[in-house]
C-alpha cells in the first residue's frame, strides 16, 4: 500500500483559555490521498478550522497538539523544527485558501509582489519564472494575466477568491487546505471556483483537504468525507457509502435535514442544542447530549472508530457505541420513503 | 494611481486655501478688539503722534485697499514692517524661525523614529507584563508638563551633573568671537552643540509618548488583520511579516508627522522659555502681546500655509503608500 498524501493519527488539540482546558481536536484519524478532493465537515466550533491550522503548524499561541502525529508523504510534520516546517513545507507543500480568503490578501502590496515574495521564501527560482507562472496561474482560475499586476482592491470578491487559488498554485504544493472556500461567494461563483479547483486536480493530480459546513457541497465535490462533531469524528468514509447508510446519528441527522423536493412537506431533522465545549478532557461521545439513541455508556466510555457494518465500503469507520442499532433503524427509514 | 487629474485639483485647492488663510488672517486680526493703537494710547502717546502714525501706516484707507496693499506686498515677497520694532518681518522672524527649526525638527523627528519603534515593540507585547509597563511609562511620561521636563533636565544635568549649560543657544564669548563671520558660523561651534543639548533632549523625551501610542494602536490593528494569517501560513519569515506589519502599522504617522511638525515652525514657548533658547515662539508670544498684527499675519501665515502645503504632499505619499486611497477618488 502506498503512503497516503497526508495522515492524520489521533489528533488531540487544545486550548489554553480562562475557563481551563479546552479540547478543540480529540482523537481524530483520518486520510487524504493525492489527487483526490476531501470533505471534512462540521458545525461552526466542531474544530475544522483547528485541525486546518494544526496540520499547517500555524495554530494560535495558546493552541498546541497534544497528542497524536500529523504525516506529510510519510514524514512526520509534527516532530518538525518550526523552521525547516516554515521553509520546506508551507505553501511549497501545503497551500492553503483560508476562510474568507477575499480578506487575507495583503492590501498595500500588489498581487504579483506578494507572489514573488512567497516564492523566493522557498524558491530561487527568478523573478521572470515568477512572474510567468503566476501568470499562467491566474490564466488557470480563469483571471486576465495582466491584472497580476493590481492591488487586491481593485478585484471583486470572487476574483480575489481565484487569485487566492492562484497564489495557492503557485508553487505547485501536493496538498491545498480549502479552509471554508466559498462561504461568502454566491452559488454561481460557488461553483466556478469548484470548477477550477476541480481542473486543477485532475491536471496536477494536487489532494484537497476540503473543509465546509456545507454538506451538499462536499456530496457534489468530494469522494470521501469525515465528518467531525465537537472535535470528534463522528463518521469517515466514501461520500456515496455515508449518503446511503449513514452510520452515525450525526451525519444521519445531518442528512436529514434537506428538505426533499418531491416531498416539501416532510418533516425536517432540527438537531436541538449546541455542540459542546469539552473542557474537562473529554472521554465520553460527545454528541450524548443531542444523541436521540445515547446510553449511560455514551456519557462515560469515548467511542473508538469502527467499520461500519454491512457497508459497502472497506474504509468507513463510524464512532458510535450504537451504530449496529442505528444502521438497520436507518434503512428502515430509508426504505419506508 | 495618482492621476494628474487628481494632482491637478489637489493644487488648486491647495492655491485656493493658501490665499484664503491669507484673507482670512488680514481680516481676522482687524476685527480682533484692541490694536497697536490702543497700545500706544495706553503707553500715554498723544494724539497728533497717533494721527501721525495712522497716515504713515495708511491705517485711514479703507480696509479693502490697505488688504489690496498687504495682497500686492506679500506676492513680492514683503510681509511688511513690524509695528514695535520698525523693522521688515522677514529680517525679524527668519533668525528666529531658523533658530526653532533646527531644534525641534530633528527632535521631533528622532521622536518619531524612536516612538515608532518603542510603539511597536509593546504593540507586539501587548499581552505581557512588558507590554502594560510600557503603555503604563508612556502615558506618565505623555502627562509631564514640558516646562516640568526642562527644568528636571536642567537640575539634574546642569545643576547637579554640571554637564550641559543651563540656558541659551550660544555663549556670548562665541558670539563676540564670531561677530563679524557669515551669520552661521555659531552654529557649527561645539558651545553651541552642549547648549542644543539639554532642549533636544526635552522635545524628544516628552514628545515621544505620542507616535508611540499611535503606533501601538496602529499595530495591534494590523495584527488583527487577516493577511497576517495568510503570510504565517505561506511560511514568511518572522522578520518578513513583521516588516509588513510594521508597513501597515505606520500609516497613520504619514498624516500625524507634518502636523507635529508645525511645533518646528510656530516654535515650542514652554521649552523656549525654559531653556531660554531664542526661537519663534517666545517672538510670538511677544508680538502677540504687543498687538504686533504684521508678524503675528506672518507667523501665522508660514504655519497654516506649511499645513495646507504638507497635507498636499500626504496626500500625494499616502496615494503612492496605500493604493486603496487615490483609487477612490
Amino acid at each position: 500500500m502506498t503512503t497516503p498524501l497526508l495522515e492524520i493519527d489521533d489528533l488531540t488539540v487544545t486550548y489554553r483559555t480562562d475557563a481551563g482546558e479546552l479540547t478543540a481536536v480529540s482523537d481524530v484519524s483520518f486520510c487524504v490521498e493525492a489527487n483526490e478532493i476531501f470533505g471534512l465537515v462540521g458545525e461552526s466550533g466542531s474544530g475544522k478550522s483547528t485541525l486546518a491550522k494544526a496540520i499547517i503548524g500555524c495554530l494560535d499561541r495558546n493552541g498546541r497538539i497534544d497528542s497524536g502525529e500529523i504525516r506529510y508523504c510519510g514524514t512526520a510534520l509534527t516532530s518538525l523544527s518550526e523552521e525547516r516546517f516554515r521553509r520546506e513545507f508551507r505553501w511549497n507543500e501545503i497551500a492553503w485558501i483560508p476562510q474568507g480568503s477575499m480578506n487575507s490578501l495583503d492590501p498595500l502590496e500588489r498581487l504579483c509582489d506578494q507572489a514573488l515574495e512567497i516564492a523566493q521564501t522557498h524558491t530561487d527560482h527568478s523573478a521572470a519564472t515568477v512572474d510567468d507562472r503566476f501568470r499562467r496561474a491566474f490564466d488557470a482560475v480563469g483571471l486576465q494575466p495582466d491584472r497580476v499586476t493590481e492591488y487586491p482592491h481593485q478585484f471583486s470578491g470572487g476574483m480575489k477568491q481565484r487569485a487566492m487559488i492562484a497564489l495557492a498554485l503557485l508553487l505547485e504544493p501536493s496538498l491545498i487546505i480549502a479552509d471554508e472556500p466559498t462561504t461568502a461567494l454566491d452559488v454561481i461563483m460557488q461553483d466556478q471556483v469548484f470548477r477550477y479547483l476541480d481542473e486543477i486536480r485532475q491536471r496536477t493530480g494536487v489532494g484537497v483537504l476540503l473543509i465546509t459546513h456545507d454538506l451538499s457541497v462536499v456530496m457534489e465535490e468530494c469522494a470521501n468525507l469525515a465528518v467531525l462533531h465537537s472535535g470528534q469524528l463522528a463518521e469517515v468514509g466514501p461520500v456515496t457509502a455515508i449518503y446511503d447508510a449513514p452510520h452515525h446519528p450525526y451525519t444521519r441527522k445531518l442528512l436529514g435535514a434537506f428538505p426533499d423536493v418531491r416531498d416539501p412537506d416532510a418533516e425536517l431533522e432540527v438537531l436541538e442544542g449546541h455542540p459542546p465545549k469539552i473542557t474537562d478532557g473529554g472521554g465520553y461521545c460527545t454528541f450524548a447530549t443531542r444523541c436521540p439513541i445515547a446510553t449511560a455508556e455514551c456519557e462515560t466510555v469515548a467511542p473508538t472508530p469502527q467499520q461500519a457494518l454491512e457497508s459497502p465500503s472497506q474504509y468507513h469507520l463510524t464512532t458510535c457505541h450504537r451504530s449496529d442499532r442505528l444502521f438497520e433503524h436507518g434503512r428502515s427509514v430509508r426504505r419506508s420513503r | 494611481m495618482v492621476s494628474v487629474r487628481y494632482v491637478g485639483s489637489r493644487a488648486l485647492q491647495t492655491v485656493f486655501l493658501l490665499w484664503f488663510m491669507l484673507t482670512f488672517l488680514f481680516f481676522f486680526f482687524r476685527l480682533m478688539p484692541g490694536s497697536y493703537l490702543d497700545i500706544m494710547m495706553y503707553r500715554g502717546a498723544d494724539p497728533e503722534s497717533i494721527a501721525v502714525f495712522k497716515e504713515n501706516w495708511g491705517l485711514n484707507d479703507p480696509l479693502y485697499v490697505q488688504y489690496g496693499r498687504y495682497l500686492v506686498n506679500f506676492l513680492g515677497f514683503d510681509a511688511g514692517l513690524s509695528v514695535q520694532y520698525r523693522e521688515p518681518v522677514w529680517d525679524l522672524v527668519r533668525r528666529r524661525m531658523f533658530n526653532t527649526f533646527i531644534l525641534v525638527a530633528p527632535a521631533i523627528t528622532l521622536s518619531y523614529v524612536v516612538g515608532g519603534v518603542i510603539g511597536g515593540l509593546i504593540g507586539s507585547r501587548r499581552d505581557s507584563r512588558a507590554g502594560e509597563h510600557g503603555l503604563g511609562a508612556l502615558i506618565f511620561v505623555g502627562s509631564l508638563p514640558s516646562f516640568f521636563v526642562g527644568i528636571l533636565l536642567i537640575a539634574m544635568f546642569s545643576m547637579w551633573a554640571g554637564l550641559f549649560p543651563t540656558s541659551g543657544m550660544v555663549s556670548p564669548e562665541v558670539t563676540r568671537t564670531y561677530r563679524d563671520a557669515v551669520w552661521w558660523r555659531p552654529y557649527l561651534t561645539g558651545d553651541f552643540a552642549m547648549h542644543y543639548t539639554l532642549p533636544f533632549v526635552a522635545i524628544v523625551f516628552r514628545y515621544l509618548y505620542f507616535p508611540s501610542l499611535i503606533i501601538r494602536t496602529s499595530f495591534i490593528d494590523v495584527t488583527r488583520q487577516e493577511f497576517n494569517e495568510f503570510y504565517r501560513v505561506a511560511g514568511l519569515t518572522p522578520r518578513a511579516r513583521l516588516r509588513h506589519q510594521l508597513k501597515h502599522a505606520s500609516l497613520p504617522l504619514i498624516t500625524l508627522y507634518p502636523l507635529s511638525m508645525t511645533w518646528a515652525l510656530g516654535g515650542m514657548v514652554l521649552i523656549e522659555t525654559v531653556f531660554n533658547w531664542p526661537g519663534i515662539g517666545q517672538m510670538l508670544v511677544q508680538a502677540v502681546l504687543s498687538r504686533d498684527y504684521p508678524v503675528i499675519q506672518f507667523v501665522f501665515f508660514i504655519i497654516a500655509a506649511f499645513v495646507i502645503l504638507s497635507n498636499f504632499v500626504v496626500d500625494l505619499v499616502y496615494g503612492v503608500v496605500d493604493p486603496r486611497i487615490s483609487a477612490d477618488d
